[in-house]
């Protein structure tokens, strides 16, 4: 599994915008599919390597253990426990 | 281009620098496994599977493609959560605040139960060179 994209708050950028619809109407072929942002990746160096740890830890507790504590302590769980032999 | 690169760089090497080029050398044996976005029939069949349109749900043709990427049994298959669709490739599209998070999963959550079910076979994709032997228990 490659989940290659970080979340762009997390490094040295002020902008992290993303499409606020993700069901994109144009064009309009195919039927319905996410607004495409060819931009979202901003910034150079994430402002902290442990949040960036913890984020994609979180992400793969999701899928492999069903589910993680948030940043606010709440359990969010996930009916996933696969088992992904490579990340 | 960077194999041109490369080919015009060795190329020229003697007469800059003195160094020879010994392509019939050989110093080792390849073992990479080469990936595609496409499947190749390769020892080792590899596909890659990227985040886009046509492999939502919605999509016409979602379930050609996943059923192809199950008959395709690849030796790996590899799924791909790239930038430029950002609710389905990042789970926490904003920072948390005090009391809020932003996690949300359910444009991702979808992809990844397709890409697993069409890729899961139990033991199917699991090539060794030599028969596996389980561990003495004492």
């Amino acid at each position: 599994m490659n989940f290659a994209t970080p979340p762009t708050w997390m490094f040295n950028t002020t902008s992290w915008s993303y499409p606020t619809d993700p069901d994109d109407v144009t064009p309009p072929p195919p039927p319905s599919c996410k607004q495409v942002d060819w931009g979202y990746e901003q910034g150079v160096n994430p402002k902290s390597l442990t949040d960036l740890g913890d984020y994609f830890g979180r992400l793969a507790a999701h899928y492999m253990a069903g589910g993680f504590v948030d940043e606010n302590g709440v359990f969010q769980s996930s009916p996933y426990h696969y088992n992904f032999t490579h990340w | 281009m960077g194999y041109a690169v490369i080919f015009l760089a060795a190329a020229l090497l003697p007469a800059a620098s003195g160094i020879s080029v010994e392509w019939d050398a050989a110093e080792g044996i390849l073992r990479s496994t080469p990936t595609l976005q496409a499947h190749h029939p390769c020892l080792y069949l590899t596909v890659q599977l990227v985040t886009n349109p046509l492999v939502e749900r919605k999509s016409p043709v979602h379930d050609n493609v996943f059923q192809s990427l199950q008959d395709l049994n690849a030796s790996f298959a590899r799924f791909s959560m790239w930038f430029p669709y950002p609710h389905v490739a990042v789970a926490e599209l904003d920072p948390p605040s005090a009391n809020s998070t932003s996690w949300d999963f359910k444009y991702m959550d979808p992809l990844v139960e397709d890409f697993m079910s069409a890729t899961q076979v139990p033991f199917k994709q699991l090539h060794t060179p030599h028969p596996l032997r389980a561990a003495p228990l004492s």
